[in-house]
Parts: structure tokens; C-alpha cells; sequence
């Protein structure tokens, strides 16, 4: 089968970039507080070795099969970093702040039955497999958004804000499911490979921005909190035992 | 249609994403002196007779009027003062975690169950208030209130009288 340039830039580049961000989630030791992130990368950096290789020496078919069987592990894995940035900023001392899981369940199911009904009176424009594909598509896309969203609105409104790290990674996974959900739309109104399948480069390029973003963001360390010094917290110390005392002959001086 | 409906549900999606980083960033970028600053003042002697008939209730524990309550903690502005208050309070609390990390996370968490009656009670009164039923309701949920407002600015003062003296004085006063 024969790959366009633009295909195996584009795939390369996405290799290279999985491949750097696994690195630095493992030697920075962000895989302790991400392991489902963590994972998904590593797939994914697994998953374009594998079907590079099948698309050039295999079968259509065979590349077909590992290129479905990959896109649903995938959104699982998505789905499990979802839960997993929600367990982050939702259950800062260990346990469910309440209201919180009760309010992202809600928001969560709410629009998880809004898109599933939207997908459904959805009729795209392709036909046979394609159709339930690309339906199958769309929810997957307004599902990713919805969750993404009803976590950190949550979130917002009981006043939790995560660490830097959880809040740039939600940030960066916000911006694609939302190219990613525009991308569905256009494919499902003008069928797949409208203008050779501009939308899904675009996809790709935010994907990539989004991966760089993270290997930045991640490889630094959070800002760290602000401590008093020894000396100055001593002096402190010292001066409160000073005003107290004062404080106490002055009262004992007024009661006389 | 489907496809308005699909339009509709994404700039839903992403006005949730914008207000949340907004109210994040809100938080975040503010430095003690601006949130300190940020606070809107209260009329405390009004809430503290209102709070303290409700968690610590009296003999003549009906003395006070459903009129007298909602005029002791402000009216409309006084529950929208709360309400906007309540956030600055979190953060003031988990800005403790620079100097005394375990105890600034439980008292946060603490105000933000707090803040979470408080918002709810708000909500009942206004809603009540707007439908025009539940008039009775009404100094109950004014009562929680307070009661939630209360509790917040006493756990705050606390957690700075403990761990930040210097700067108590200065929040006291705002507060």
C-alpha cells in the first residue's frame, strides 16, 4: 500500500513524540500519579510501530482489524483517563469530596444519554459499515468532551482546583476532544474524506500540539509551595511568646 | 435538527470547560492580599445572632422573626455576599498548606462542606423565593445559612490564629 508524505510525517512525528512523552512521564516519575495515562501513551507509541508495519507488509484486512481492535482499546484507555484525572482532583485527601462523585456521576450520565440520543437521530452521510462506524464515531467524540467537561466543572463549583500537572493534562485532552468532535460532525455531514480528509489532519496536528504541550508541562516540576524559612518562622515564634506575655502583664496592670 | 442538537451540545461542553478554567484561574492567580481584598463585608454581629440561634439554640429560642432574620444577614445582598465570599474562604484556607499542609487540607475541606450547605440553603431561598412557594421554608434555609457562614469564618480565623498570627489580624478585619 502506498503512504503519502504528509501520512508518514505525520506518522513519525507522532512516534517521536509518544516515545519522548513516555520517557519523561517514567524518569520524572509522573507514571505514579498517572499510571492509566501512562499506559495509554505507551500503546500509543506501541501502536504506531505496529500499524506502520502492517500497513506496509501486511493486508488490508489484517491492518483493518488491528487498526479497530487499537481505535477501542484506545477509547477505553481514554475513558479510564478520565476517571483518573476526576480520582486526582476530586479526591484530594484519598476519599470522595462530597457531592463531588455524586455531581460528576450525574453530569456524566446526564450527557451520556444526550449523546447517545443525538448520535442515534444522527443519519450520516456514508454508507453500510461507514454508517454505524461513523455514528459509533460521534458518540465516542461527544461522550470524551462531556465526561471532560462535567469533571471539571464539577470540580469548579465545589472550588477544588487541582495540581498543575492534572489541570495542564485535563487542559490539553479538553482542546483535542473538542477538534475531535468538530472533526466527527464534519465527516458525518459531508462524508468521510472531505477535502482528502483535511479534518482529520488537522485532528492529528492539535493531537500532536496537545503531546508537545504535555512533554513541557510535564517534564517541569510543579510550582513549589511557599515555605517560611527557620529563622523566620523562629522569629515569629518568639514574637508571639513576646506579645503574649506582654499582653497578659498589661491585663494583670488594667485589673489592678 | 440532529445536527443543532449535536452544535448545541458542544458549545454547552465548552462554556462548561471555559467557566471552569475561568473560576480555577480566578483562584489560583490571586495572591493572599487580593484575595483578602476580595472579600465583601458582612454585617458579623447580624449573622452571629442569626448563626448562634440556630446552632446554639435557647430557652426563648423563637425570639427572633422570620422579618428580623432576613434582615440580620443582609437580605438578597447580604446571601450573594456569602455566596461569593465562601470561595475566597477556601482558597484563604488552602493557602495555610504553605505553612502547616495537613491542617490546611482538612480545615479546607472542612469550609468547602460548609460552603456546599451554604450554596444549597442559598439556592432553596432563591428558588422558593422566585416561585413563590415555600414561604415558610424560606428562615430555615436562612437559618443554615448562617449557620454554614458562620462556621466558615470561625474554622478560618482558627486555622490563622494557629498557624499565621501576622496576617490573622489583617483577615479578622476583613472578615
Amino acid at each position: 500500500m502506498n503512504v503519502s508524505l504528509t501520512a508518514q510525517i505525520l506518522w513519525a512525528a507522532g512516534f517521536v513524540e509518544h516515545a519522548v512523552l513516555l520517557l519523561v512521564l517514567i524518569v520524572r516519575g509522573r507514571w505514579r500519579t498517572f499510571p492509566v495515562f501512562t499506559v495509554l501513551i505507551g500503546f500509543n507509541t506501541f501502536r504506531t510501530i505496529l500499524l506502520v508495519t502492517l500497513y506496509k507488509y501486511s493486508s488490508p484486512k489484517q491492518y483493518s482489524y488491528a487498526y479497530w481492535g487499537a481505535s477501542f482499546l484506545d477509547l477505553a484507555l481514554q475513558l479510564g483517563i478520565i476517571f483518573e484525572l476526576a480520582r486526582v482532583v476530586l479526591k484530594p485527601t484519598g476519599t470522595w469530596v462530597r457531592d463531588a462523585g455524586r455531581k460528576f456521576l450525574l453530569y456524566g450520565v446526564v450527557g451520556a444519554a444526550v449523546a447517545a440520543a443525538i448520535a442515534y437521530a444522527i443519519n450520516p452521510s456514508s454508507q453500510g459499515l461507514d454508517f454505524w462506524i461513523e455514528k459509533g464515531n460521534l458518540f465516542s467524540a461527544m461522550v470524551t468532551l462531556e465526561l471532560f467537561a462535567a469533571m471539571l466543572f464539577a470540580s469548579a463549583q465545589l472550588g477544588l482546583v487541582g495540581s498543575s500537572h492534572v489541570m495542564r493534562l485535563g487542559q490539553g485532552w479538553a482542546i483535542w476532544a473538542i477538534v475531535d468532535l468538530i472533526a466527527e460532525g464534519i465527516y458525518s455531514h459531508f462524508g468521510i474524506g472531505w477535502h482528502d480528509d483535511l479534518p482529520d489532519t488537522v485532528r492529528i496536528i492539535v493531537y500532536q500540539a496537545v503531546t508537545i504541550y504535555w512533554i513541557v508541562t510535564l517534564w517541569r516540576s510543579e510550582p513549589k509551595r511557599r515555605t517560611l524559612s527557620a529563622e523566620m518562622q523562629s522569629y515569629l515564634d518568639g514574637l508571639h511568646v513576646q506579645l503574649q506575655s506582654e499582653l497578659k502583664r498589661v491585663s494583670s496592670i488594667e485589673k489592678h | 435538527m440532529a445536527y443543532i442538537a449535536l452544535g448545541v451540545f458542544g458549545l454547552v461542553a465548552v462554556a462548561a470547560l471555559i467557566y471552569a478554567h475561568a473560576r480555577s484561574h480566578k483562584l489560583l492567580s490571586k495572591d493572599w492580599q487580593e484575595l483578602v481584598t476580595s472579600i465583601e463585608p458582612m454585617h458579623m454581629r447580624g449573622l452571629e445572632m442569626v448563626a448562634l440561634d440556630h446552632l446554639e439554640p435557647q430557652k426563648n429560642q423563637l425570639r427572633l422573626e422570620p422579618d428580623e432574620i432576613w434582615g440580620l444577614v443582609g437580605g438578597k445582598e447580604g446571601l450573594r455576599r456569602m455566596e461569593h465570599n465562601a470561595d475566597l474562604m477556601i482558597a484563604l484556607a488552602a493557602y495555610v498548606r504553605n505553612w502547616n499542609h495537613d491542617q490546611a487540607i482538612i480545615v479546607a475541606e472542612r469550609i468547602r462542606h460548609d460552603s456546599i450547605q451554604l450554596k444549597r440553603s442559598v439556592r432553596r431561598i432563591r428558588w422558593n423565593t422566585h416561585m413563590r412557594r415555600g414561604q415558610l421554608r424560606i428562615p430555615f434555609y436562612v437559618h443554615q445559612a448562617a449557620a454554614s457562614y458562620y462556621l466558615m469564618t470561625r474554622r478560618l480565623l482558627s486555622l490563622y490564629e494557629t498557624n499565621q498570627y501576622v496576617l490573622y489580624p489583617v483577615l479578622a478585619e476583613a472578615l
